[in-house]
């Protein structure tokens, strides 16, 4: 089985600790690094950085290194989801991770504004935990297996 | 109409009465001051005339008297102008005094013995010379008399314009004394109508910016309403619902994982517990539904009805084959109006009609529409009376209601019937249906019999 590393970005411990639990319900063995808020999820991505392989004395991002995907929550402390998101996708090397949604605001003003931010996909936090089996399940598929990474 | 705006109104209208009073009083007096100016000159005229007339006389005789002494007729030319000079002076007086007959009148009679006089005179001057010297005497004695009878009328005529003239001067006097006192009232007046007017303008302002500023606090505060109101719907759609979502999450992975370990009652407790948290989920999710719409932040666009009737039905197509029921819809406008906010109209009325049928029977519902005019609601409230709106009703054959609670249902969170008799709502529906037509500037009310149906009918506006 492929073995990915995943970011989840989550406040809440509760649904850390369920999504957890559904990554290890299905089976999957993947590691996951959890973050608590927007300034965390920065911090992980900038302890990425290696030496340049160009210049040793430059610290760059190298792609191997990135995480296969992460989950964004938008409502976090520090800094929200949608910053994050914002900052992601503008930088010219982070832009490339794919970034998930996964929140409970299903308005469609916010979701259209994560989509103009550049987010890959938006997930509405189901209310039932077979609903949550299911979709981790099909996330981790499309990014893992489906989708060709750039 | 209010009393402040009442006085004010009186007041501006005195002024310009006041106005009017004084340019006709001032055109009056100007008028009259040339009349009279008019009325001096002539009369003047008429005296310098007279005086000249005199003369005219008095120098026909001293002709006479210089020809008798030296019988030189080169005094007589002199004579025959001055008597013919005369003539074109009686013409110019008659004309002078043509407007006023009594003066015309003595000086007709004065034109007429002038006349006899002149023409006795110089008949008499072609045969003077040859008379005897008693001759000469009798004649002049009896041109004497007819003389002084002509000088007598001269004089009378003077007496008279003299006596015109002054008459004229009195009338003047009198006048010119009472002129100022008008002035003087109509100033007064005018003053104090300004002053009152002032009074009352100012006290009106005074109140005036005192309700704007009133009306600016209530502003800022509704303002400040809204905001909050704007924050509890963010928090209903997003806070609230995040440890509701937990709650069921938490107990459909209870159900799951210990599905062997629970019994009976257990489960029976945690599917209560995941069913309440549903309905609480369905109770926010509309509430935050009916803060949109109070908020109102849609744009008005064209809205095919039957399009949006379409799309309800293939939203509700699961309940409405759980129920058996048939809708039945009439040919609907193209209306201008608010379309997600009609969608939900829709929807809330025909979940209604299908969800409240009568157990064992079909449900039918109809979709009618006609257009009306505004007399047929609110009580002939005149704000809808001279209006036309699109009436779209929906009828249905289910449990129905008891006419005394149609007022009620519309209220948030009222519901007619008991969760335990199977009827599920969130007591919101017909308060957003309500909400709906009144951002549409309109009206809806329902009819319904118990046990046999329900009538919905919404009236929306056809101006808007």
């Amino acid at each position: 089985m492929v073995k990915a590393s995943i970011l989840i970005a989550e406040d809440d411990a509760d649904d850390r600790f369920l999504l957890q639990t559904a990554f290890t319900e299905n089976g999957y063995t993947d590691a996951i690094e959890f973050v608590e808020n927007g300034v965390e999820v920065m911090n992980f991505l900038h302890n990425l950085m290696v030496s340049s392989p160009e210049d040793p004395d430059q610290l760059a991002y190298v792609r191997p290194h990135f995480p296969s995907f992460i989950l964004l929550d938008l409502n976090m402390p520090k800094k929200n989801g949608r910053e994050v998101l914002k900052e992601i996708k503008e930088h010219p090397e982070l832009k490339k991770i794919p970034v998930i949604i996964f929140t409970t605001t299903k308005s469609e003003i916010e979701i259209n504004r994560c989509y103009e931010l550049g987010a890959n996909s938006y997930i509405v936090k189901p209310s039932s935990f077979d609903l949550l089996l299911k979709i981790i399940q099909q996330i981790r598929n499309y990014w893992l297996m489906t989708s060709a990474i750039p | 109409m209010r009393r402040p705006q009442l006085i004010i109104n009186i007041a501006f209208g005195a002024s310009l009465c006041i106005l009017l009073g004084f340019a006709l009083l001032c055109y009056e007096r100007f008028n009259s001051f040339l009349h009279y100016s008019d009325t001096v000159d002539k009369s003047y005229h008429v005296l310098g005339q007279l005086d000249h007339l005199d003369g005219v006389l008095k120098n026909g005789e001293m002709e006479e008297r210089g020809y008798l002494l030296t019988h030189d007729t080169s005094y007589l030319n002199g004579f025959k102008y001055g008597a013919l000079n005369a003539r074109p002076t009686l013409d110019s007086l008659c004309k002078l005094v043509k407007e006023s007959p009594d003066r015309q009148t003595s000086i007709q009679i004065m034109n007429d013995s002038l006349g006899a006089l002149f023409d006795n005179w110089k008949k008499d001057i072609g045969r003077i010379a040859s008379l005897n010297p008693a001759g000469q005497v009798a004649l002049m004695k009896s041109r004497q008399k007819q003389m002084d009878n002509v000088r007598g009328q001269i004089k009378n005529v003077e007496n008279e314009e003299t006596t015109f003239l002054e008459a004229q001067a009195n009338g003047k006097t009198v006048y010119k004394r009472a002129t100022p006192s008008y002035f003087l009232v109509l100033i007064l007046v005018a003053g104090f109508i300004t002053v009152l007017s002032f009074l009352q303008i100012s006290r009106e302002l005074k109140v005036r910016a005192k309700v704007q500023q009133m009306l600016e606090i209530k502003l800022q505060e509704l303002n400040t309403y809204s905001l909050e109101l704007e924050q509890i719907t963010f928090a209903a759609s997003h806070d609230f619902q995040e440890p509701l979502r937990k709650i069921s999450t938490f107990s459909n992975r209870l159900l799951m994982k210990y599905s062997e370990e629970l019994d009976q009652d257990a489960r029976m407790m945690v599917e209560r517990i995941d069913h309440s948290a549903a309905r609480m989920r369905s109770l926010l999710g509309d509430l935050v539904n009916f803060s949109n719409l109070v908020r109102n932040s849609e744009q008005i666009q064209k809205v095919n009805l039957n399009a949006v009737v379409t799309d309800v039905l293939a939203e509700l197509e699961g309940k409405i084959r759980e129920r058996n029921a048939i809708i039945h819809s009439a040919d609907l406008p193209t209306i201008r109006g608010y379309k997600s906010q009609l969608h939900l109209l829709f929807k809330m009325l025909l979940d209604n009609a299908v969800k409240f049928g009568r157990e064992g029977v079909p449900s039918i519902v109809r979709i009618d529409y006609i257009m009306v005019s505004g007399d047929e609601i609110a009580n002939g409230d005149p704000t809808f009376r001279d209006r036309k709106y699109h009436r779209i009703s929906v009828e249905d054959n289910g449990i129905g209601f008891s006419d005394e609670f149609a007022e009620k249902m519309f209220k948030i969170f009222q519901t007619l019937n008991n969760q335990s008799e199977g009827y599920t709502g969130t007591g919101l529906g017909l308060a957003i249906c309500q909400r709906v037509v009144v951002n549409h500037q309109g009206y809806i009310r329902a009819s319904g019999v118990p046990a046999k149906s329900a009538t919905f009918y919404c009236y929306l506006a056809t101006t808007l």
